[in-house]
């Protein structure tokens, strides 16, 4: 039965129409075939090509980044070093003297307030030159030195006003929030630092301590307008004065002038440092 | 000795009627086995620089047909239309397939399930050892054997009744 089964079968042929039909669906999925793996070579090639110059610039754009945030870092952490060190220059004793002498030699006739603002102005443009000279080459440096070190009142008052017209919103800002720092330096200060009264005609002196003469027994005690003032006439025609305001100690002198003068003089410019500081 | 290089259009040449033959015992009716055997051979496009000797041709191209025509009963429009058709059917094209009457036996074995159908076909006809035809098959040789001695006696009983 099986062997008329495979006889049956051995008489059945693939219809040619189908091999041929068959044949041509080869073909075609032969072609497609080839076009796929030609398509998937280019593509491989284009991202292969694409993702080596990737991995070409990754690595030296990474380094370059990183020198970019390491230059930006210490940048700012130099920016933050110059401050505290400008500040420091601020608080130091020699500074603010040298900075109130500067005043008192030059410009006696200043009111007291803005001349401290003005003092810690210059201070604060003083600072920014040292950063700026610190970035100078030598020699520069040297020349810069030389001009800081003229004392000529031209040279410091040329400096002040451009300092004050190249830096006006900042200085004047800086100068605002500075100047309390400022006064308590100056009380801190050595007590001969003094300052220019506006007054003219007398000269009053900031001081730690009063002065011998309060103790001695020819120095007066005047009470004027509820400021007691105690006053000393020195054989050279001086007159001294010591007065004690809003917890602060003032030594006025005067010459060529009558007591009640200088007392009133005296009051004037403590009436001004009683006022309310801005 | 130069290797014969075995290409997709040689393959066709050699094995069209294996494989129709086996599509045939497969499906059916004509039209299902004309689009099995289409398959079989644009698949074996893809894969014939793998294929490394004829027996391996061979029984590459028996081993896809019968995936083709299990994935073909899997489907469930297929699953469900030819468990309401009739074997009759194949005998539509006369062209390639004789009628029923000239092959009573073939008809017999087309009444099989599918399943003993195909150990029949390929152990009668194909010549396929038991291990062979397990391998082929991915089943135990015991179940194949099983199969085969359940196949003769339905076709006992089916070609008793025809005869």
């Amino acid at each position: 039965m099986l062997e008329r089964y495979n006889k049956e079968t051995s008489q059945i042929h693939a219809p040619a129409d189908l091999i041929q039909r068959t044949k041509e669906a080869m073909r075609a999925e032969e072609a497609r075939l080839q076009q796929a793996a030609s398509a998937n070579a280019a593509d491989r090639a284009v991202q292969g090509g694409y993702m080596g110059k990737a991995r070409r610039w990754a690595l030296p754009l990474t380094a370059a980044a990183a020198v970019v945030i390491l230059v930006s870092v210490s940048t700012v952490m130099q920016s933050v070093k110059n401050d505290s060190s400008m500040a420091g220059d601020m608080a130091s004793p020699e500074s603010g003297a040298d900075s109130d002498m500067l005043l008192s030699e030059g410009e006696s006739d200043m009111p007291l307030q803005f001349a401290n603002e003005d003092s810690v102005a210059e201070a604060a443009v003083e600072s920014n030159e040292a950063v700026a000279q610190d970035a100078m080459p030598e020699e520069e440096k040297k020349a810069g030195m030389e001009k800081y070190e003229a004392p000529a009142e031209e040279s410091v008052e040329e400096e002040t006003e451009s300092a004050e017209a190249e830096n006006f919103a900042e200085t004047e800002n800086f100068a605002e929030d500075k100047f309390a720092e400022a006064s308590d330096h100056v009380e801190a200060g050595p007590a001969e630092a003094s300052k220019s009264t506006g007054v003219v005609g007398i000269a009053v002196t900031e001081v730690d301590e009063a002065p011998a003469f309060c103790d001695s027994a020819d120095t007066e005690q005047v009470t004027f307008h509820n400021v007691l003032f105690y006053v000393s006439q020195e054989d050279s025609g001086e007159i001294c004065a010591y007065a004690e305001v809003n917890d602060k100690r003032y030594l006025i002198t005067g010459e060529s002038m009558e007591q009640e003068e200088l007392l009133e003089k005296a009051y004037a410019f403590l009436v001004k440092e009683m006022k309310p500081q801005r | 000795m130069t290797k014969e290089r075995i290409t997709a259009e040689s393959v066709i040449d050699r094995y069209a009627d294996m494989v129709y033959r086996l599509a045939l015992s497969q499906m059916k009716n004509q039209t299902d086995a004309d689009d099995l055997f289409q398959e079989v051979f644009v698949r074996l496009v893809s894969h014939v620089q793998e294929l490394e000797s004829w027996e391996h041709v061979k029984a590459w191209l028996i081993r896809v047909t019968i995936n083709c025509a299990k994935k073909h009963y899997e489907q469930y429009w297929n699953r469900n239309v030819d468990y309401m058709e009739e074997p009759e059917r194949l005998s539509d094209n006369a062209q390639s397939y004789e009628i029923e009457e000239e092959h009573p036996v073939r008809a017999a074995v087309q009444k099989l399930p599918p399943k003993y159908r195909l150990v029949v076909h390929l152990y009668y006809f194909e010549q396929l050892s038991v291990r062979e035809i397990a391998t082929l098959t991915g089943q135990g040789e015991s179940t194949v054997k099983s199969q085969m001695h359940r196949a003769r006696e339905m076709l006992k009983n089916l070609v008793r009744d025809e005869l």
